[in-house]
């Protein structure tokens, strides 16, 4: 149990900035997840707390103790593979003893440690066999077996869920929620996926060219995202975007997007108020959008007309791609909706629930 | 008219002159040597009119002292080879594939080319390198005063013995390394990676994970050059002649020997199956590996 602290972490490969100034804390027993579209430097961020990879600059600290010049087995630290980097020529029992034996563990010890990772995780049938026996959800228990019997400080894992099928990952994702609560350790999780950092995570990193974007819980990042990158990255469908001027008098005030002309709410107006006049992007999630027939109560409702281009029913809700003037967004409405394709409707977008970022900036104006 | 053919019948056609090359050119081979060991068979004269001998031939080469000698050697000559070009493939393997990627390659060029030189060249290479009077390797030893005058290399037998294979060992352990460096990169980056990280020091990582990893890959490697080394020829018959005395004689170029210098074909074609024998039992075992190595991967 230990928290871990990047302190203005760079790490260069030749020309290249796998990780970019990185300050980063995490607390104890939090998980953290380090979410990025691939290259966005967020597995080198984790190898480098892993000793894999020399920091270029900057300080890591895993508890109050400097790791930089640390050899990684002396990091007290178990990492978790994307390919799960079993041995194949060891069984179970002995790919999950591997590390404890390199430490001279008594055998009793082992023994004992070995077993009830085995047990938590529900694998004691498998420990005598080879991994190239085992399933693929099997070999990602081992591998995090491995990691629990060693009783680190930190556990990392880099996207282990990745190479399991869609309903195992599911599962596995809820597992390893429960895993976290048992052991009551940190845990630095890595993944592309948002909807797995989402799930999972205490404390979302979201980082994006090296560069670390916005760092909160996952409600707080869905519901108040810092700049434009975070807003469409976190949330499926992603949040629909519109490039729109700010238009008006300081006290009746609108966001035209050319297409259509919304009011801004009166909560909005000091904070947009220097903006006047100027380029932003306006964003609104797609739950924002509703059927103006379905308008769920307790919203502030701004009517905009549209015509449906595609339908998708997804059983407990309907995805409807709405084009209005030259823009093209998507709602998520409910599944009782009368649009059809070809339809000209009226949607209500929730005044409360917009977003508006700085055009030349890309961050949120709040 | 189209002819229209079904597929097996295609395939078996483009399969054909394949099929007949092989049978041409190495089947009725066999089965001629096989037919003309059973004949009192001299030079080259028709066997259809030769005594016919039965076992006779095979009877001779097993009770001459000079198969069982040539037999000795080449086994012995197999293993010591074999061993030291593991030893020195696995090295060379090694530091190919842990420096930089422009060195590696480099590396890689470099290794690669005493193979590429053919057999009787590198035979002919170190005639001259051990050569007794002008020689570069007798001439270093005088020079750093290790000797008083350069030694016999290739005619002290048992100095003959360890040059022919000291020839053989500089010449294919580049063999040995790039099958070997093929074995090392299959292993996944990953696992040196998980046995950093439980642990695992340099040496401790090569032991456990590096060598069971590239077991297989040695196995292969290690039958592959043993059936290469049992039927060695060449550069026998370049560097010493099998000499001095029959000390060097391998079982191929004994069977040369009897084929083309005492002119006995019987003999000499008795002998040949024998060793030909010897090596498909041992390419049978190549193979079956093979097959399982196949098996590992799926």
């Amino acid at each position: 149990m230990a928290s871990v602290t990047y302190e203005h972490v760079t790490k260069r490969f030749g020309d290249v900035i796998a990780v970019n100034d990185l300050s980063l804390e995490v607390k104890d027993k939090e998980f953290l997840v380090l979410v990025g579209p691939s290259g966005c430097g967020k597995t080198t961020a984790l190898r480098l707390l892993a000793g894999l990879e020399e920091i270029t600059e900057g300080k890591i600290y895993i508890g109050d103790r400097l790791v930089n010049d640390v050899a990684p087995k002396d990091r007290d630290i178990a990492m978790v593979f994307q390919s799960y980097a079993l041995y194949p020529h060891m069984t179970v029992y002995d790919n999950m003893a591997f590390g404890l034996k390199l430490r001279k563990m008594p055998k009793s010890e082992i023994d004992r440690r070995v077993k009830e990772a085995a047990a938590i995780l529900g694998i004691e049938q498998l420990l005598d066999r080879k991994p190239k026996q085992l399933s693929g959800g099997q070999r990602q228990r081992v591998a995090l077996g491995r990691a629990i019997v060693r009783e680190p400080k930190v556990f990392l894992m880099d996207e282990p869920l990745s190479n399991l099928d869609a309903k195992l990952r599911v599962q596995t994702r809820a597992e390893l929620s429960k895993l976290h609560q048992r052991l009551q350790t940190t845990f630095i999780y890595v993944t592309h996926d948002q909807m797995e950092a989402m799930t999972m995570g205490t404390r979302i990193a979201v980082l994006k060219d090296g560069i670390l974007q916005q760092l909160d819980t996952p409600q707080n990042l869905y519901d108040k995202p810092d700049n434009v990158f975070v807003a469409g990255f976190i949330g499926s469908p992603a949040m629909n975007f519109f490039d729109a001027t700010l238009v008006g008098t300081k006290e009746d005030m609108y966001i035209d997007t050319g297409s259509f002309r919304l009011k801004v709410p009166a909560n909005r107006l000091p904070a947009l108020a220097p903006h006047l006049g100027k380029e932003v992007v306006f964003g609104i999630r797609p739950d924002n959008v509703h059927d103006a027939e379905f308008t769920p109560p307790g919203i502030n409702p701004a009517r905009v007309p549209a015509k449906v281009d595609v339908t998708e029913l997804m059983g407990n809700e309907v995805f409807v791609y709405l084009v209005t003037g030259k823009h093209s967004y998507v709602g998520r409405v409910d599944p009782r909706t009368n649009m059809r394709v070809g339809h000209n409707v009226e949607v209500v977008f929730d005044m409360d629930r917009i977003h508006v970022f700085d055009k030349a900036t890309e961050r949120a104006i709040r | 008219m189209k002819i229209r053919l079904r597929e097996p019948t295609i395939a078996f056609l483009f399969l054909l002159p394949a099929f007949i090359g092989v049978i041409v050119f190495y089947y009725y081979q066999i089965v001629q040597t096989g037919i003309y060991s059973l004949h009192n068979l001299q030079h080259t004269a028709d066997w259809q009119t030769q005594p016919f001998v039965w076992f006779k031939n095979y009877a001779t080469v097993f009770r001459s002292t000079y198969f069982w000698q040539s037999l000795r050697f080449t086994v012995y000559f197999t293993f010591m080879a074999t061993v030291l070009e593991l030893a020195v493939g696995l090295g060379m393997a090694m530091a190919t594939f842990w420096v930089s990627r422009w060195l590696g390659g480099i590396l890689r060029a470099i290794i690669i080319m005493p193979w590429v030189i053919p057999p009787i060249i590198n035979a002919m290479i170190w005639r001259w390198l051990f050569h007794a009077d002008v020689g570069l390797f007798g001439y270093i030893l005088v020079s750093l005063g290790l000797v008083d005058k350069p030694p016999l290399f290739l005619t002290e037998p048992m100095l003959a013995v360890h040059s022919v294979i000291f020839a053989d060992v500089w010449k294919n352990s580049s063999i040995m390394a790039i099958f070997l460096l093929g074995g090392l990169a299959a292993i996944p980056a990953d696992i040196y990676d998980a046995a950093k990280v439980d642990g695992a020091r340099s040496w401790f990582r090569f032991r456990k994970v590096t060598l069971p990893m590239l077991l297989p890959t040695i196995l292969v490697a290690l039958l592959f050059r043993g059936i290469d080394a049992l039927r060695t020829f060449d550069l026998i018959y370049g560097l010493t002649g099998g000499g001095p005395g029959t000390v060097t004689e391998t079982l191929s170029s004994f069977a040369y020997k009897y084929y083309f210098t005492y002119g006995k074909f019987g003999l000499g074609s008795a002998y040949a199956i024998v060793v030909f024998a010897i090596i498909v039992g041992l390419a049978a075992v190549y193979l079956s590996r093979i097959r399982r190595n196949m098996r590992f991967k799926e």
